[in-house]
């Protein structure tokens, strides 16, 4: 059962949860929904238990267990920091307990939270290398972790089919970037034979519209390979 | 008024205090005083492992010498690896020499002390029950490397002392 | 301690020197710790005093940071648990059994019933021992000398029942996937019950003694009063969020294991100071000797180790898992990849929470009183660090 403050939470997505992952409720948040959120949360008698980050594929996960001290059910808000430059609003000022928790982060992952009163090691020496960050080879994609990420399409999962819908694509692909050049080449050329333009539109048309249905299949197929 | 008599309560606390200090000041004393008396539950304690005899060799270690215990190790304190029996020169075949035979007994069977914490879980993976806790708990030296208990030795020489 | 005066010319460190920007004038810096006898351990504060009063201050952790966390990634789901022993030393079955339970709920392992109580007959006795611990270290804070003689003389006794069973005395490595270590013995149950009669007894005199004492109580009432808001807002749980009136405990409030059979009070003390929260831990120790007795009346036989399998390989997914410690809330967040390691484990520790407000606390106080609360909040450094 969704407890009815999440309803009334602006966020990208939410799910409820099984019982197994021990939360209530998950939601996705982004960057500008965490602080109103948090904001909810804490008017409404939830506490914050802890920020803990995860490194995954898509960035840095930053998972805020929050729970309430008489209608018990952990509401869990992820927001995503990207690894180039890991960043997200601080929520000291709001809720003094999130300080460490924080800085903690910010010793873990290297994450930086903007408005934070006072960012600075809390556990590490000043100026540690982040420990927690895992190379990029050994990361799992962020919908192996919680269901609020959109999950692959189950389909895909076939290997061969996921090959031969690649293939075709890149041949198409290769194809209408062929009748482009040649496009541009016979325009450059002759620039008066309007005729050969209309088509390569429409070729290059179809292939980028084939394009995005190929590159999920191409990135399950690289997942399965690690695995 | 109350602040006078809140300070006689405060006193008479004190005395009440005072009363269980001296009545626990005359009874016996519970501490065990260590090198002329020795605490009663030493057998219980499960100090750092040691080998199991078999029954009618107790010099020899049940131990297959498989290494599970030292895989399973979260420190990686054991060290272990299996006795090798030199070539026998009968089994030679055409010309070649024959190989040296891996027999299923320990060689070496090492416990870095410094890393090991107890935890016991050599003891539970081990196929054949060689491995037990001891209950040596004056275990004392001088130096870093005396820590590093061979183990072999240790059984053989229990062996010894129990006959 | 030592004292350093206003820090423009000394060499100071990074912590005092961001601390003293914001120093105002005619003030003194001073770092208690980080080996003061009352910061329990490797704590450092750094207050800024106005004559005996503090004005600002500020912990500085990670003087025993062992990385726990990046332990956990690089070890085995078995490999990990002795360090969940090395956490918190005073409360060790707590966090055996918050690691173990939150793999427990991944994996979806069954535990035996007997198990189950073991495993809550030895948690509240090791909860015992660890508010004995507090409360001997404690009154040695505040200057009484003799009750950590008496408290350790009644914990002797309850770590030698904890080594019947454990084969340790501190850093318990007890618990195992899907069940315990070893199973008890009649000797056990015999002895812990007269354990139990023998402490009731000692309890009324500790009361006697200590509680009732007029110094003690001039130490501890009115001091660092902590509200409810200002407690939640720090996410501060156990005795801490206990003693500022709101009865919230991980075992009633997201019952776990055996505790809804059993029968026992959550003891709340609304007043929010020093003294609420010491007598929050007192009025436990009586509940856990309850709980105690009635897990060895409904004990039942049978295994103590379920079935689980030789590699533990959690299915992927994560989980949450919290149980109740001394301290209050332990919580371990666990990432599982699929692979025999996990992918990612978090430690909630309570007592960094709880430690989070001692700066508002501090504040205005006597440094005397600080230490009184410091004390009163029940620190464990290495389980802060983690």
């Amino acid at each position: 059962m969704i407890p009815n403050i999440a309803q009334s939470l602006k966020a990208e997505a939410m799910v409820e949860c099984d019982p197994k992952t021990g939360q209530a409720v998950q939601l996705r948040v982004t960057a500008e929904q965490l602080l109103p959120a948090a904001e909810t949360l804490d008017a409404a008698g939830y506490f914050l238990e802890d920020v803990s980050g995860v490194d995954v594929q898509d960035g840095f996960e930053l998972n805020y267990h929050f729970d309430h001290v008489q209608t018990p059910g952990r509401i869990t808000l992820r927001l995503m920091a990207s690894h180039d430059d890991p960043k997200a609003p601080s929520l000291a000022l709001l809720i003094p307990g999130a300080d460490w928790h924080e800085r903690e982060c910010y010793d873990f992952f290297g994450v930086d939270f903007k408005g934070h009163p006072d960012l600075k090691a809390l556990l590490l020496e000043p100026g540690t290398e982040p420990p927690l960050i895992r190379d990029a080879k050994s990361r799992i994609p962020a919908f192996e972790l919680s269901l609020v990420y959109p999950q692959p399409e189950p389909e895909a999962a076939d290997d061969e089919e996921a090959k031969k819908a690649a293939a075709k694509a890149k041949a198409k692909e290769k194809a209408a970037a062929k009748a482009k050049e040649k496009a541009a080449k016979a325009d450059e050329a002759n620039p008066e034979s309007a005729a050969a333009k209309p088509e390569a539109a429409t070729d290059g048309e179809q292939a980028e519209a084939e394009t995005p249905e190929a590159k999920p299949a191409e990135a399950d197929k690289q997942e399965g390979a690690e695995q | 008024m109350t602040s006078i008599k809140n300070a006689l309560a405060g006193l008479w606390s004190l005395v009440v205090g005072m009363g269980i200090t001296g009545k626990y000041f005359t009874a016996p004393l519970v501490t065990v005083f260590y090198p002329r008396q020795e605490a009663e539950n030493i057998e219980t304690y499960r100090g750092h492992v040691e080998l199991v005899g078999k029954e009618d060799e107790a010099g020899v270690p049940l131990c297959i010498a498989c290494g599970q215990c030292a895989r399973q190790c979260p420190s990686q304190c054991i060290t272990v690896s299996a006795k090798v029996a030199p070539a026998d020169p009968a089994e030679s075949k055409d010309g070649k020499p024959a190989k040296p035979k891996r027999l299923k007994t320990p060689g070496v069977f090492q416990l870095d002390y410094n890393l090991c914490s107890l935890c016991g879980q050599c003891v539970q993976v081990c196929p054949v029950d060689s491995l037990r806790y001891s209950n040596n708990v004056y275990f004392a030296v001088f130096t870093r490397q005396e820590t590093n208990i061979d183990l072999l030795e240790r059984l053989e020489r229990q062996a010894k002392e129990g006959k | 301690m030592t004292m350093s005066p206003q820090l423009s010319s000394d060499p100071s460190d990074f912590y005092s020197q961001s601390f003293s920007k914001g120093a105002r004038e005619n003030t003194l810096i001073l770092n208690m710790g980080p080996q003061h006898p009352s910061t329990h351990g490797v704590l450092r504060v750094i207050v800024e005093l106005d004559g005996e009063y503090i004005v600002r201050a500020e912990p500085v952790l990670g003087y025993i940071h062992r990385m726990h966390e990046f332990m956990g990634q690089k070890k085995t789901y078995t490999q990990y648990l002795p360090n969940m022993g090395r956490v918190d030393y005073l409360h060790a079955t707590a966090w055996n059994w918050a690691y173990v339970g939150a793999v427990e709920q991944l994996a979806g392992i069954e535990v035996p019933e007997r198990a189950e109580y073991i495993r809550v007959l030895t948690c509240e006795i090791n909860r015992i021992c660890s508010h004995l611990v507090w409360w001997g270290a404690y009154l040695l804070d505040l200057g009484a000398f003799t009750p950590i003689l008496y408290a350790f003389e009644d914990r002797e006794f309850l770590l030698d029942i904890l080594q019947r069973v454990t084969g340790s005395r501190l850093t318990y490595c007890y618990f195992r996937f899907g069940g315990v270590y070893a199973d008890v013995d009649d000797k056990f149950i015999d002895d812990t019950r007269t354990f139990i009669q023998r402490f009731r007894k000692r309890l009324k005199m500790y009361e006697a003694l200590v509680t009732k004492n007029f110094i003690l109580r001039k130490r501890c009432e009115d001091i660092g009063v902590l509200s409810v808001q200002t407690a939640r807002k720090y996410g501060c749980t156990g005795p801490v969020i206990r003693g500022s009136g709101v009865p919230y405990d991980v075992r009633r409030a997201v019952p776990y294991s055996v505790y809804p059979e059993l029968d026992f009070e959550i003891p709340t003390f609304s007043e929010g100071d020093a003294m609420a929260r010491y007598m929050v831990r007192l009025k436990e120790m009586e509940q856990s000797l309850r709980i105690m007795e009635q897990v060895m009346d409904r004990m039942p036989d049978g295994d103590i180790q379920g079935k689980t399998p030789k590699t533990l390989k959690p299915p992927k997914g994560e989980t949450y898992f919290a149980v109740e410690g001394a301290r209050g809330k332990i919580g371990v967040h666990l990432v599982s990849d699929g692979s025999a390691t996990p992918y990612r484990v978090k430690l909630r520790a309570p007592g960094y929470s709880n430690l989070s407000c001692f700066a508002e606390l501090s504040k205005g106080t006597l440094i005397a009183d600080a230490v009184s609360i410091l004390g009163s909040l029940d620190l464990v450094i290495p389980e802060i660090d983690r």
